[in-house]
């Protein structure tokens, strides 16, 4: 599964613009552009790739934008249905450890040279090489040996069964060999991981730093030619300027937040539409494994505590769903409709921790053994709905004797092994943890997956002080969805999961994020994607 | 003046080594480091961040990593970026210009708005056009710069539609002389806004004792017009106090393009500043930070010299 924090980068003015624009009526935007036009097409990005090598990058914006230009070998469509790409089709022993990938024919790469297996062969055979800068190894080290018994057919052997091998592996862009084997050329700073150009739809003409990336069509494309015929990938400071320039047409393209999508609900900007999408995102407060925190109780009483139905209400304009547990309920094979639930009631969260021991101290804070409960809360600073929420929880919280204290900083710092994560406080952070393709989450709450140092990798940094006390159930859960194919007995284990998770609250569930995109209303065949990146379906996008 | 300006550039240079070795202590401070996000990558390994934090010479202890990187400065390689790889130089190099164009014609736009609303204020001063000039002072010193370009975002690109509301130039049309012309108006009239007040007040409380001076009383006796009187004989000694400050205020500049071109998405260093923050980039971090040093220090030498220059009486010795 993917994770990373909301959107980092710039976060200068929050959403004061917005503010200051409400009640503003009629938006004049005459120095608004004609319709946009398949001639061009100017997407805004808060945030800017580091390379567009996409194996050597951790961003989201790198894969993005690689995704316009590289092909993968299959890719899953927005209902999570694998559909081909460069292979046409695929199968899998009985035993569910030999698949066998058919490549498409006649595919070029936008040089003119022939695209064959020996380019995936190259890709693996990168992924494994010791000074590429590689960021994920994962589905591919699964495999035992990667065979191509000739230019059309892929066939990779895996050491065992491992479910999540098609969502890590199928969508992993395709390199082209012949260009990386070219005698000076180095992966991790190659001119081509600049400029690059692949069997997709677009190739890039030109990244000046800082400002922006332009997309060109593919002259060898096997989807024939794209409708649009320039794609400016645009590089805005922060939020607001970039809604600024959705406004004033100067650009075409942009997600926007909350806010943002609710301002142009009441205004609507002329020629524009906004799409909402689900965005795969489960927004939570992380409770770090320390102090009152870790009696499953008192974490159970804050759920109570949280109003999540008049936060989605007041904060998302409706807009999003309920979470109880880490699996979107788009996902429909795996997510399981009968959670139990924490309803809203501050009363019965005073009842239940006084039924723990715990009394009025001074102040009327609530304390047990003679310490007081307080919970520091850490915000994002680009997060504008925990900047909304959390103000809210403090007063609530503070209403029944629990002491909250807001910060706010940038999740660099958030993140720093000397950042909140790893201090002796009980802390609640706000997250969004975006999820990949399949429905393995092992990555959120295994013991294996807890930072063995602050400066060590692993997501379950919840579990850094003290294990859950579900630790060993969570732990054989998560490894039995991952050790079979079996979409039945997956499906057991991930009910169970996320019955775990409702039940113990290790975090405070809040929302299913919604994704806003703003788009020229004469834009088709976009189609936001929870489970590819942005331009995974580019080829169809058409402006009429 | 030539042997006072080498001797002032001398004496720079442990300054801007006392700013290195202090910036560079500043950032190992900063809670986070460059890799501390990718920690939180579920695709990023323990070894593979730790291959990272050797590449990246992060493992070492912070003196040797001083030493390595300033080594490379006065060698010319002021290291390597830690986000896109390239040469911290080409990175700076490539922004340099279009801070340059925004410092200078903010500088410009301040200089002309300022002389002119402090002549005027201090030709006719408690008129209404002095105290409508003490009124924008006031406001232009007191508002935040960032209020001030959204505001004039709004108004004038988003409500009158008249300028741009961002970028260097029209990404349709592509660069061009009136294109980006256009474009400059904003952003630099927001740099600069802060000096056009602050200036101007200087000028006019300056010009203002100039003009009770006896010799101005004897050149309007002798038949002088009242523009040459303000023109060649106030303005030469009134413009004293005002050009040492115009002169340390430039630095100032760099550190308002950091909040300007984030407004204006203005692709400047102020923005790969702020980029470098946010990621953490030490490299790039520390090549902004000796230039703006640089800066200041440039900025006080050209304020001395032109302070001698304007007024005879000065010796540098």
């Amino acid at each position: 599964m993917r994770r990373r924090g909301k959107a980092l980068g710039a976060t200068l003015l929050s959403t004061f613009l917005v503010l200051s624009g409400s009640g503003v009526s009629g938006w004049a935007g005459s120095h608004a552009h004609a319709a946009a036009s398949n001639s061009s097409l100017l997407i805004g990005s808060t945030e800017e790739p580091d390379t567009l090598n996409p194996l050597i990058s951790g961003l989201q914006v790198s894969g993005d934008v690689a995704s316009a230009v590289f092909d993968t070998l299959i890719n899953y469509d927005t209902h999570n249905t694998v559909y081909p790409v460069l292979a046409t089709s695929y199968t899998t022993s009985a035993d569910g450890r030999t698949w066998t990938f058919h490549l498409r024919h006649g595919v070029k790469w936008a040089d003119g040279q022939p695209f064959t297996s020996a380019d995936v062969a190259f890709t693996y055979s990168s992924i494994f090489k010791k000074t590429n800068k590689i960021i994920s190894t994962i589905g591919w080290d699964q495999i035992d040996k990667l065979t191509t018994p000739d230019d059309f057919t892929v066939v990779m052997h895996l050491k065992g069964i491992f479910a999540p091998f098609l969502s890590d592996v199928g969508p992993t862009d395709i390199l082209p060999k012949h260009i990386f084997n070219q005698p000076g050329v180095d992966f991790n700073k190659a001119a081509f991981d600049r400029k690059p150009f692949g069997t997709g739809p677009y190739m890039v003409s030109e990244w000046k730093t800082g400002d922006h990336i332009t997309l060109v069509p593919n002259p060898y494309s096997w989807r024939g030619q794209p409708h649009i015929k320039k794609i400016i990938f645009k590089i805005v400071p922060n939020n607001n300027t970039e809604y600024v320039q959705l406004r004033t047409g100067d650009l075409d393209t942009g997600s926007v937040n909350a806010a943002v999508a609710d301002e142009i609900a009441s205004s609507p900007i002329q020629g524009k539409r906004v799409i909402v999408s689900d965005a795969n995102a489960w927004y939570h407060i992380d409770l770090k494994q320390w102090g009152f925190l870790r009696e499953t109780v008192v974490r159970q009483a804050l759920d109570y505590a949280t109003p999540k139905q008049a936060l989605l209400k007041g904060i998302l304009k409706g807009h999003g769903q309920i979470a109880y547990a880490d699996l979107d309920p788009a996902f429909k094979q795996f997510y399981n409709p009968n959670l139990p639930t924490h309803p809203y009631s501050l009363a019965k969260a005073a009842s239940m921790l006084a039924a723990d021991g715990f009394t009025k101290g001074p102040g009327g804070v609530l304390q047990k053994n003679g310490q007081p409960f307080a919970i520091d809360f850490w915000i994002g600073s680009s997060d504008d709905n925990a900047q909304k929420i959390a103000p809210i929880l403090k007063e609530l919280w503070g209403s029944i004797g629990i002491k909250v204290t807001l910060h706010s900083q940038s999740f660099t710092t958030i993140f720093a092994p000397n950042g909140p994560t790893y201090t002796k406080n009980m802390t609640g952070i706000f997250y969004a943890w975006f999820n990949g393709n399949d429905p393995d989450d092992t990555t959120y709450w295994a013991s294996s997956q807890i930072p063995a140092t602050p400066t060590s990798a692993g997501n379950n940094s919840l579990a850094y002080f003290y294990k859950f006390s579900f630790q060993k159930q969570i732990d054989a859960l998560t490894a039995a969805g991952t050790a079979t194919v079996d979409t039945a007995k997956r499906r057991a284990a991930y009910f169970q999961i996320q019955d775990l998770l409702a039940t113990q609250a290790p975090v405070i569930f809040l929302f299913w994020l919604p994704g806003y995109t703003v788009v020229p209303a004469n834009l088709h065949g976009i189609a936001p994607n929870p489970f590819a990146h942005e331009f995974y379906n580019v080829a169809d996008w058409n402006l009429t | 003046m030539a042997k006072f300006a080498l001797r002032r550039i001398l004496q720079a240079i442990p300054l801007l080594l006392g700013v290195a070795i202090l910036s560079f202590a500043l950032i190992q401070f900063l809670p986070g480091g460059p890799l501390t996000l990718l920690a939180h990558n579920p695709h990023a390994t323990d070894a593979q961040i730790k291959q990272l934090a050797h590449n990246l010479g992060l493992d070492q202890p912070g003196y040797v990593q001083f030493f390595h990187w300033f080594g490379g400065i006065l060698h010319g390689d002021w290291g390597t970026s830690y986000v896109d790889n390239r040469p911290v130089l080409t990175d700076i190099g490539e922004r340099l210009p279009a801070t340059l164009l925004l410092m200078g014609s903010g500088l410009l736009v301040s200089f002309v708005l300022a002389i002119t609303i402090g002549v005027l204020s201090a030709v006719r001063p408690y008129s209404l056009f002095d105290y409508g000039a003490t009124f924008f002072s006031f406001f232009g010193l007191s508002m935040p710069v960032f209020w001030f370009g959204l505001m004039l975002q709004l108004l004038f690109a988003v409500h009158l539609g008249w300028l741009p509301a961002a970028d260097a130039y029209d990404e349709r049309a592509g660069p061009s002389f009136w294109g980006g012309l256009h474009h400059l108006v904003l952003p630099a009239l927001t740099l600069g806004i802060t000096s056009i007040a602050g200036w101007s007040r200087y000028l006019r409380s300056s010009l203002v004792d100039v003009i009770r001076q006896d010799y101005i009383r004897t050149a309007r006796a002798k038949g002088v017009t009242p523009r040459r009187v303000i023109t060649v004989h106030a303005m030469r000694n009134a413009l004293i106090p005002l050009v040492t400050v115009m002169a340390l205020d430039i630095p100032g500049y760099f550190t308002g393009a950091v909040v300007v071109e984030t407004v204006y998405s203005w692709p400047g260093m102020g923005r790969l500043f702020f980029d470098s923050l946010n990621t953490r980039d030490y490299p790039v971090q520390l090549g902004l930070l000796i230039i703006s040093a640089g800066l200041i220090v440039l900025g006080n030498l050209i304020a001395d010299l032109v302070y001698g220059y304007l007024d005879p009486r000065i010796k540098y010795s």
